[in-house]
Order: C-alpha cells, then structure tokens, then sequence
C-alpha cells in the first residue's frame, strides 16, 4: 500500500478535509486512465482496502469497483457494503490525473436507516397477511352460505308439491307459514351471496366505456316499476323526481345488474322505515366534478345519531333491525366505490333521511 | 485472466434477494426476514462455458413505500435477476415496472425473472396464466426456492451466460 501521498487537487483536499471533520473515516483510491490504481490513502483498512498494489488494475483488487471505472459521470453511490462489512458512501469524482472513489463511513446512517425500514417492511407484511387471511375466511364463509342454500330449493319445491295435495284449511294456513319462512331466508342468502360476491370478484366487473355504460334514469325507472307493488302493499307512495323524463344522458360508471340492485336496495331500506301513507322520491341529478347524483328520499323518522356512522358497514342494522342481517347498505356501498363512485345519507330538512350516490360519467377515452 | 462480471438483484422488498446471494455463494438460509440497506455485495467463481468467471453479485435494498430502487448502482452490470415473491401478487407489478426502469436507465442488458419462494407453492398468487404475459415477451423466468436451494444454482448460472452474451 502507498503511504505517500500524491498532491491532491484543492477541490478533492476540501472534500477529505471536510469528511475528516465529520470523523467518518475517509479513505480514497485513485484510478488512472488505465484503469490501475494509481494512489491510495487514507482509513482503506476500515473497508477491508488492504495490500493494494499501485500499477495493478483497480477491479482485480478492488472487486466492488467491477465495471465502474472509468467514470462517466461524477456520482455519489450510498451505503455500499464494504469488503470489511462497514457500510460506506462511495463518491465518485473526476479529476485530470484520473478519477478518485472516495469512501465514507456510513455506519450510523445504516443503522438509522434499517430501523426505520426493517419496522416499516415488517408491518406491511403483516398487513398483506392479514388482509389475506380476512379473505380466505370470507371466502369459506361464502362456501358456507352457499351450500346453506341449497337444500332450501328442495324444502321450498316439497311445501309446493305438497300445496297441489287436498289439505285442511289450518295445514294450508301452516303451509304458507313455511313457505313464507323459506322465500325469507332465500333472500338473506341471496343477500349475503351478493355482498361477499362484490367482495370476493374482480374489480374489473364494470365499464367505464360510454357505449357500454348503464344509464342510470333508465335504472331508476325499471327499479322503481319493478317495485311499486310492494310499495302499494305497504300504502307508501313511490314516485320519481320530475326532470328524469327530459332526453338527458344519464350514463354512468358502472354495471347494469348492479346498479339495479344499488337502487333497489336503497329504495327497499326507504320502505322498510317509512310509516304509512308518506312518500319516497327517487331522483336523478347533475352534480359537480362530471357526476351524477341519485338520491332516494323518504319521509321516515329519520337515522338516529348512534347508527348513524356504521350505517354502511358489515352487518349493520337500523336501532329495531329492520335492515335484515345488514349488508344491503354494505353492498351499496362497496359497489359505488369500486366504481370510483361515493354513498351516503343526510337528515332532510323537511322530514325524513335522503340516502344518496354519485357515480362518474364515463368518458370517451 | 479471470473474467469479471457485475450482476444486480433487484425486486420488491422481503422477495428474497439477500437469501437468494446467501444460497448461491454461502449455500446457506436464514428464515428470519432483514432487510437490506443500500447494497451488498459478494462474489462467486463460475464456469461458463470453459470460462472462468467471477461473478460479483450486487444485492440491491429492495423497492417499498419508503424507497425505490437506486439504479445508479446498476452502472456497469452485465446483467440482472429479477425477483418476485411467489406469494404476493403485487411484487410481480414491481419487477415488470423495474424491468422498464432499468431499461430507461442503462439500456438493454439481459436480466431473468425469478419467482421465489418455491417452496410455498400452495401459497403462490403467481399462476402460468400470470407468467404467460412474460414469456410472451421472451423474459426468461425460473422458479426458485432460495429456503430449499430449488433452481437457485441454475438461475445464476443462467444469468451468468447471459451475461457473458453482453
């Protein structure tokens, strides 16, 4: 090794000077034209720098510095492993007799640096693990309730069956009973099925292409045909915003099915809490930022305040549980945000709730 | 004289790139997850057809949300693997983005695409139709298990004769 230092240009003196005032062990080689190593100085044993031989290429001794030299650009390369084990920040720079790699103790910085991200990289694997683990578990829950179903359309296709056979007036009367019983857990299936199924599928399962699109007044007009019986049955009036007749384009982001089903949910959760003889308005709106508002409006006693936050989540249900098992808002909500879309609801001035989404318009490209 | 060739690892982080250069040059395997700062590097012999040649490895701090790959330290390699875990579906994102990257930043220089972590095969989100877009693309691909040693030998020897092809 060479003890001798060479005359060093101002420029590299000031920047070893001021590493050496920082006490983070500098050392430098220099490389000439060739490729040997030309001077060496400084604390090389530090990064495992030991019996170097001037005149002998810098890559065969130096083996980090492979396909490095000759320098290109001045650069600075950070944290680098040394022969040694020591971390340094290597510094590359040119000068006329050759370019010089310095290093730097980067030590402190290192440990600085891998306690920070060993605790960041080790809470982001936790938290792929668990979010996997929630959808394992929901998946086998959807297996569940799937083969829950399917003895149901037996039960249901026997209590048919049984409804053509010549029974007495109070074993017909108990027969509706079960058969009632058997179409409601029907729909909660098909309701839990709906909700992981959201979950569970690709979030691809819509268009954001205009010719593809779904309109939403169209939506509104078949769901709200589609339920006025039960409307009637239930001496509640269903009826649509005046404006929704006009030749307007009401497309948006989304997918025909569903957000048919996005409407009548939140239409049926409007009838389940509207007393007698009150309305519900549904309504289709121009809203900033290129979206379109749909809005259901009841005349209800309104949301009480403690319901009021968890409304749209998992098994959510109204203060007398009349949402069923509570994952018809749930679905609402999932849907219209994995359509770039938002929900929500807000006490009306009037009277009652208004439970409202807003979706994008799709664009042409 | 004895050939000398940089190679760089490279991938998201936790894929298995340190365990990897461990298997390879120390024929050895830590189960418990450290992660890399900057890089590290070691070295290995290996033939390549009748050549000699020393592979020096440089296993880069994997890309997370607190940083993204220095490729300043790619300078002067004569190839790369890429790594991806076969256990988590997004770190097949990261390599496919790495990949152009580095190819914006040194050019073209022949790389191979690992899928580690073999040995959890039960567990991959990786499936053939995943890897498809990429063999269409003539990326090379092995399947690796730096835990149990499977393909890590023929993986870097691939890349050294790739690299010898530079």
């Amino acid at each position: 090794m060479m003890d001798a230092m060479p005359e060093l240009p101002t420029r590299i003196q000031q920047h070893l000077h001021s590493l050496i005032a920082e006490d983070r062990s500098p050392a430098f080689i220099l490389c000439d034209a060739a490729g040997n190593l030309a001077a060496c100085g400084g604390a090389l044993e530090t990064y495992g720098l030991t019996q170097l031989e001037l005149g002998a290429p810098v890559d065969e001794q130096i083996f980090l510095l492979t396909g490095l030299l000759p320098l290109e650009k001045e650069e600075l390369q950070p944290c680098v492993h040394t022969e040694s084990g020591c971390p340094a920040d290597l510094y590359f720079l040119k000068a006329d007799e050759g370019d010089y790699v310095l290093f730097l103790d980067a030590t402190k910085q290192e440990k600085q640096q891998r306690l920070m991200q060993q605790k960041g990289n080790e809470l982001s694997l936790s938290y792929q693990r668990l979010i996997k683990e929630i959808q394992k578990k929901e998946i086998l829950l959807h297996c569940i309730v799937h083969d829950l179903a399917g003895p149901l359309l037996g039960i249901k296709g026997g209590y048919e069956l049984l409804a053509n056979e010549n029974i007495s007036p109070q074993g017909r009367k108990f027969l509706e009973i079960g058969l009632r019983q058997a179409d409601k857990q029907e729909k909660l299936i098909k309701e839990i099925l709906h909700a992981f199924a959201a979950e569970v599928e690709s979030l691809d399962s819509f268009t954001i292409d205009p010719a593809h699109a779904p309109d939403a007044a169209q939506a509104i007009k078949d769901v709200v045909e589609a339920l006025q019986p039960a409307f009637t049955l239930h001496h509640v009036k269903l009826q649509i915003a005046p404006g929704l007749a006009a030749a307007r384009n009401w497309k948006v982001v989304g997918e025909k099915s569903r957000l048919e089903r996005v409407i009548s949910n939140l239409i049926e959760n409007a009838l389940r809490h509207s007393p007698p003889d009150t309305t519900v308005t549904v309504g289709c709106y121009d809203n900033e930022h290129d979206q379109i508002l749909i809005a259901i409006d009841d005349e209800g006693p309104g949301i009480p305040p403690e319901v009021a936050p968890t409304l749209f989540q998992k098994f959510s249900q109204g203060k007398k549980g009349k949402g069923k098992v509570g994952l018809g808002l749930y679905f609402c909500r999932i849907t219209v945000e994995q359509w770039g879309g938002l929900i929500g609801h807000a006490a009306r001035a009037e009277k009652g709730s208004r439970f409202w989404f807003r979706l994008p318009r799709p664009k042409a490209n | 004289m004895l050939l000398q060739k940089k190679v760089c690892l490279l991938g998201a982080f936790a894929v298995g790139k340190t365990s990897l250069v461990r298997r390879y040059v120390e024929d050895s395997y830590a189960d418990k997850y450290l992660t890399t700062v900057g890089v590290q590097i070691k070295k290995r012999a290996v033939t390549v057809a009748e050549h000699e040649v020393n592979l020096v490895i440089w296993d880069l701090a994997g890309e997370d949300e607190f940083q993204k790959v220095q490729l300043s330290y790619l300078r002067g390699a004569s190839g790369y693997l890429l790594v991806a875990d076969g256990t988590r579906r997004t770190t097949l994102d990261t390599a496919k983005v790495l990949q152009q990257r580095v190819n914006d930043t040194i050019g073209s220089v022949p790389f191979a695409l690992l899928i580690n972590k073999s040995d959890l095969q039960a567990e991959w989100e990786i499936d053939e139709a995943a890897l498809a877009e990429f063999s269409a693309a003539g990326w090379q691909i092995v399947k690796t298990s730096a835990k149990s040693g499977d393909s890590v030998e023929a993986a870097f020897q691939l890349l050294a004769t790739l690299s010898l092809t530079k």
